[in-house]
């Protein structure tokens, strides 16, 4: 399929997955990659990943999903762990869609569920792909949470363009890249369903605010992994990249330079291609 | 006798310069060693408001200046420097203790006033005793931090815009325990706004310097301290400082201290210098 054919609107569907339903982007053939984005106000699949799933799906069965809260998913507010709660979504889908095995691309807080997908479910797990991934807790070298986490938190709790326009501003390396057009959508997708956002604030203090820390567990993951980072991410700091090269058993790391918290958009060629090489061949 | 910023303050001629700053003595010794406190020159930054918390304790122990350079303070307004700064701030330094005719000092210097002392050291040698640096700036980049620091924009946007609520967004980010934020917003705001400070704010102007190309050249004992949770001066600058001299060591405070270790933390740092300084 051509990349410019695909939109959200032609490969989007909705699924059962137990506990909820979830909106999720099909497209492609062959090998199955599940892409998760990230925690932000107004993250879906496919603004996550809209510079991905094209060059994906000529080669692979590529799915985003809209996890839980996200998107044109269900509404929830969450009393675990949102990455516990996003790879039970997972784990119900490929249920659903009667797929046995998967390779997992994590943005961010997707990173942090696929973590718990590997831990959980490991057998349904051939790679993995973990981009600025949470789930690393503590960092040595960068006082928490970073200054992005901290924009975010604030936007979630104050949605104004401003906020969004200030938190976007450190979401990337070179801002000059982001257009009016590309705040504006994603301000349109925040403001989309306000209940996400009130139900997002709600979990922050249900769950005590965040990720799980899997660091602790890292060594039970034998799952062949690749981690991604940018130099620049003021979101998840670097140094979590190197605990996670440690910690999982079988793990390699990247570090794109010029690059903040969003590799798989401001390096997409780059990106594509690093982790495509990665799926076909180590 | 309590300790003020009015019953310590002094003025000298420091070679033609003005230098204003903050004397406290032991009671109980007339030759105690010198310790020379170097004000960062941050601007609203004083003398007073850096080291008020620690005065007390220091001064118990040694003599104790606490130093505002050019136009920082009651300090000159009228002197003029465009060479780098550490190496005019160094000369301030030596003139200052040649005026009070001191031959040798212990010094201290935080954030943007370590380089000036690190580099007295290099131009200096025989005039130190030992050194104390809270995260200075100058150290170049961040290996884990991207660059510039969260706290950079705000420091700029209170420079641009001196108001109490651009001032308060930098101590938000300097100082990490809220309730320690007020009082310092107060001197900074008072001392940012004295007669004639903002005028004089570009009379030292100066090349940026990378203090990694000289620090090699440090030879005094030297204590490095940084706070874990440090928003404007990356902490791993410390490791990188540490592996270029020949004599240093870290102190690292934990995550609840931010850029202000000798305020946020005053006890154990007082502690923590006296006992450095005494070794």
């Amino acid at each position: 399929m051509a990349t410019q054919t695909l939109t959200d609107e032609a490969t989007g569907a909705y699924a059962s997955t137990g506990d909820y339903k979830v909106y999720y982007n099909e497209a492609g053939s062959g090998e199955t990659v599940i892409m998760l984005h990230g925690g932000g106000p107004g993250a879906t699949g496919w603004s996550n990943f809209s510079r991905n799933i094209g060059p994906f799906a000529e080669q692979y069965r590529t799915i985003l999903i809209d996890c839980p809260g996200f998107g044109r998913s269900d509404q929830v507010t969450v009393t675990d762990p949102r990455d516990q709660v996003n790879a039970r979504a997972v784990k119900g889908l490929i249920d659903e869609l009667g797929i046995d095995k998967v390779t997992l691309v994590g943005n961010s807080m997707g990173g942090a569920s696929s973590l718990a997908f590997a831990l959980e479910w490991p057998e349904r797990l051939s790679k993995m792909i973990l981009m600025g991934p949470g789930g690393a807790g503590q960092s040595i070298f960068s006082p928490m949470p970073m200054e992005g986490i901290k924009l975010l938190f604030n936007l979630y709790a104050n949605p104004t363009l401003e906020g969004l326009r200030q938190m976007i501003q450190v979401f990337v390396y070179d801002p000059s890249k982001i257009t009016e057009d590309l705040i504006q959508g994603r301000y349109d997708a925040m403001m989309k369903n306000k209940h996400h956002l009130e139900n997002f604030v709600k979990a922050m203090s249900a769950t005590g605010g965040g990720l799980t820390d899997y660091t602790s567990r890292l060594g039970e993951i034998q799952t062949n992994t690749l981690v991604t980072w940018g130099r620049d991410d003021r979101f998840v700091p670097l140094d979590h990249g190197l605990r996670l090269v440690w910690g999982l058993p079988n793990a390699q790391l990247h570090v794109f330079a010029k690059c903040g918290h969003w590799a798989q958009w401001e390096h997409a060629d780059r990106f594509n291609r690093l982790v495509m090489d990665f799926i076909e061949n180590d | 006798m309590l300790l003020t910023s009015e019953n310590t303050t002094r003025t000298v001629d420091a070679n033609g310069v003005l230098v204003q700053y903050h004397q406290a003595v032991p009671t109980d010794s007339t030759d105690a060693p010198v310790l020379i406190c170097v004000a960062a020159t941050a601007f609203g930054a004083t003398a007073w408001g850096q080291n008020r918390s620690n005065i007390d304790a220091l001064s118990k122990q040694f003599r104790t200046l606490l130093v505002n350079l050019p136009p920082q303070g009651g300090s000159d307004k009228k002197v003029t420097s465009d060479g780098p700064r550490t190496i005019f701030y160094s000369e301030v330094l030596r003139d200052f203790m040649d005026a009070l005719d001191i031959e040798k000092a212990h010094f201290y210097g935080g954030s943007p006033a370590a380089g000036p002392v690190l580099r007295f050291a290099t131009c200096f040698p025989d005039r130190v005793g030992r050194i104390v640096v809270d995260a200075p700036t100058g150290l170049g980049r961040s290996m884990f931090n991207p660059m510039p620091v969260e706290g950079a924009a705000y420091t700029a946007a209170f420079g641009a815009d001196p108001t109490m609520e651009r001032l308060r967004e930098v101590m938000d980010i300097q100082i990490s325990r809220p309730e320690l934020r007020e009082e310092a917003i107060g001197l900074r705001y008072e001392a940012a706004h004295a007669l004639g400070y903002q005028e004089a704010r570009g009379n030292i102007k100066g090349p940026p310097e990378n203090l990694l190309t000289f620090i090699q050249d440090v030879r005094a004992p030297t204590l490095i301290i940084w706070g874990a949770a440090d928003r404007d001066v990356p902490m791993d600058r410390a490791l990188a400082a540490m592996w270029e001299m020949p004599n240093a060591r870290v102190h690292f405070f934990g995550a609840g201290c931010g850029h202000w270790p000798q305020y946020e933390r005053a006890n154990e740092w007082n502690r923590l210098v006296v006992s450095f300084l005494k070794d």
